[in-house]
């Protein structure tokens, strides 16, 4: 028996172009971490969006509104014009970096562009400031603007930016800050906001420890422990305000994602095998039979969850009706459970089916006396 | 010094930005890097220019300037006296996209190291000060250079109290403390690089050494072989 051949990420885009996940891409990764679809797509690359159009003629619209990316933008700026003098201005008034502790390296402004070379000399850049903060040297920077990091997933590397790294002088390493322009109200914000942002520092946690362990230290968690720096806008006014927040639960979650993902992608592999050699995710037919995992919050963050849906509905998925419809059905599918209530078809199998019958029938009862 | 903004000193801002409204040239750009005598963002020193000649700038006027006097400068570099250059990176003498200098200043006030974009912010807000004590009317005081104050003292601890009125003499007197614990070793660090970069060539003096990619390197190496 022969061994089939390894597929590689980039393979099986087809005609799609490669954009690179990004932070954000895992950070979606770990929203659903049991769905195989979200996976392959993040780990191939390709746009979800694109992929959307492409293969169901879905239009997606996804995205950030062009309002909120300005508004965004204008934020960031704001926090970093004249030498990032309201970052300063933040961390002095917290107590975490001294009059001295000014030294600001933006790795944009010492090699720009966009191409190939210029992304390279960034991330070598980058790490040459690590090693740097990493020997103790008094000249490494307390604030290092857009570093460039890479990940590897898959035998594939992808670059994340995180927003910032920050660190006074005694402290060991860097830690990460990401800067959003929602406003910050308290108990008021949007929680699923401040989930994504969190998440989306855990991405850069998890990556700057696998650099850190790739270059031979193994004190990762000491010198770089759970934790990030939301910069958030206070309501409305154009300031800022910091926030330090514990992030175990993301960075967990991102870094299992991450260590679960060569197994995942082997299923996929072995999906794809079947369409014969040179399958891409464009091709008819290809996506739908990679298993998916819809969920109701998959429309937050997915531009598939239409096609999801539709499959998860023609399946019987109680997915489609909620998360709580789910759980309470403990897995059995929308038309057994309607055998179950109805008392037709094969007889309950097993304890869980006999108590979700008795369940349902009850339930049932109560609606026929109440309504 | 207490400073109001009033009403007619809006008006009289709004008066004179209608008069000087048209793109800046390239003697605004140079007279605005002296003003600041230290690096400067072209986004800040579009800020500045707009606050203190009553034009609306942009940064892409900014950049427009610096672009072509870098074209200038490679079709005859004896052209023009001196040009809008690049400020450059005090450990590789590179040139720092978007950070501007002016050719004619020493080699030491062109490079940046770690605290100096700090130390030019501080900088620029002592110059604002020194330009908001000239009592003569003229473009850009007013309403436009107390906000740049505001603007630019604001992350200087002590410096601007909210809901009061600008007191230079505060503004001035935070920013000598902060100045006094950064500037010294900055300056220090900028001579130390300069000395590096004296040795290079006019051209690399000027606009900076070539960047080199040194993982693309062993690439191209381990390819070659």
């Amino acid at each position: 028996m022969s061994t089939p051949m390894p597929i590689v990420p980039a393979s099986v885009r087809g005609a799609l172009r490669g954009s690179g996940p990004g932070a954000r891409g895992f950070e979606r990764m770990a929203r659903n971490s049991t769905c195989m679809r979200l996976q392959a797509v993040t780990v191939s690359g390709v746009s979800a969006a694109e992929l959307a159009q492409t293969v169901y003629g879905i239009d997606p619209r996804e995205g950030q509104s062009p309002f909120a990316i300005q508004a965004g933008d204008r934020f960031e700026k704001a926090l970093l014009d004249n030498g990032g003098a309201e970052l300063i201005r933040l961390y002095r008034e917290a107590g975490r970096l001294s009059v001295s502790e000014c030294r600001l390296e933006d790795v944009t402004r010492r090699v720009p562009g966009t191409n190939d070379a210029a992304r390279a000399a960034r991330r070598d850049f980058t790490e040459q400031l690590f090693r740097q903060k990493l020997a103790s040297d008094p000249a490494a920077p307390n604030l290092i603007v857009k570093p460039r990091l890479a990940i590897v997933v898959v035998g594939e590397a992808y670059e994340i930016e995180p927003d910032l790294l920050v660190a006074a002088d005694a402290e060991p390493f860097y830690r990460v800050v990401e800067m959003k322009s929602y406003p910050y109200r308290g108990g008021k914000t949007d929680p699923s906001d401040i989930k994504a942002a969190r998440r989306q520092a855990a991405v850069g946690v998890v990556a700057l420890r696998r650099l850190l362990m790739a270059a031979g230290r193994t004190d990762v968690s000491a010198l770089l422990p759970a934790r990030a720096d939301l910069v958030l806008r206070k309501p409305g006014r154009a300031a800022a305000s910091l926030h330090d927040e514990s992030i175990v639960a993301e960075v967990a979650a991102v870094e299992s994602v991450l260590n679960d993902l060569p197994g995942v992608w082997a299923d996929v592999a072995s999906v794809l095998a079947g369409f014969g050699p040179g399958a891409t995710l464009d091709a008819p037919g290809v996506l739908d039979a990679i298993p998916n995992e819809y969920r109701e919050s998959c429309r937050e963050h997915c531009s598939l969850w239409q096609a999801c849906r539709r499959q998860a509905a023609a399946s019987g998925d109680p997915s489609v009706l909620g998360s709580e419809v789910r759980e309470a059905l403990a897995g059995v599918s929308l038309p057994r459970a309607i055998e179950l209530r109805d008392g037709i078809g094969a007889p309950p199998s097993g304890p869980v089916e006999l108590a979700l019958a008795s369940r349902l029938r009850a339930a049932e009862a109560e609606l026929a006396r109440v309504v | 010094m207490e400073r109001q903004q009033t009403s007619s000193g809006k008006e009289e801002h709004a008066a004179s930005a209608r008069r000087g409204a048209g793109r800046i040239g390239r003697r605004h750009v140079l007279a605005g890097l002296s003003f600041v005598g230290q690096p400067t963002a072209e986004a800040d020193l579009a800020r500045l220019l707009a606050g203190l000649t009553g034009r609306a700038v942009t940064t892409g006027d900014v950049r427009r300037v610096a672009r072509a006097d870098e074209r200038a400068y490679a079709r005859n570099a004896g052209l023009l006296d001196d040009h809008v250059a690049p400020a450059l990176a005090g450990d590789s003498s590179q040139p720092l996209a978007g950070l501007l200098t002016r050719s004619d200043w020493p080699l030491a006030q062109r490079l940046i190291c770690g605290r100096t974009l700090r130390v030019a912010h501080l900088r620029t807000t002592l110059a604002l000060v020194a330009r908001a004590r000239l009592a003569v009317l003229e473009m850009g005081r007013g309403p436009a250079l107390d906000a740049l104050i505001r603007r630019y003292g604001g992350s200087v601890s002590g410096a601007v109290r909210w809901g009061e009125g600008l007191d230079l003499n505060r503004v001035e007197q935070a920013v000598q403390v902060e100045l006094a614990a950064i500037s010294e070793p900055d300056t220090r660090e900028r001579q130390a690089s300069a000395l590096v970069l004296g040795a290079l060539s006019r051209p690399f003096q000027l606009w900076g050494r070539p960047y080199v990619v040194a993982s693309l390197k062993a690439e191209v190496r381990r390819q070659a072989r």
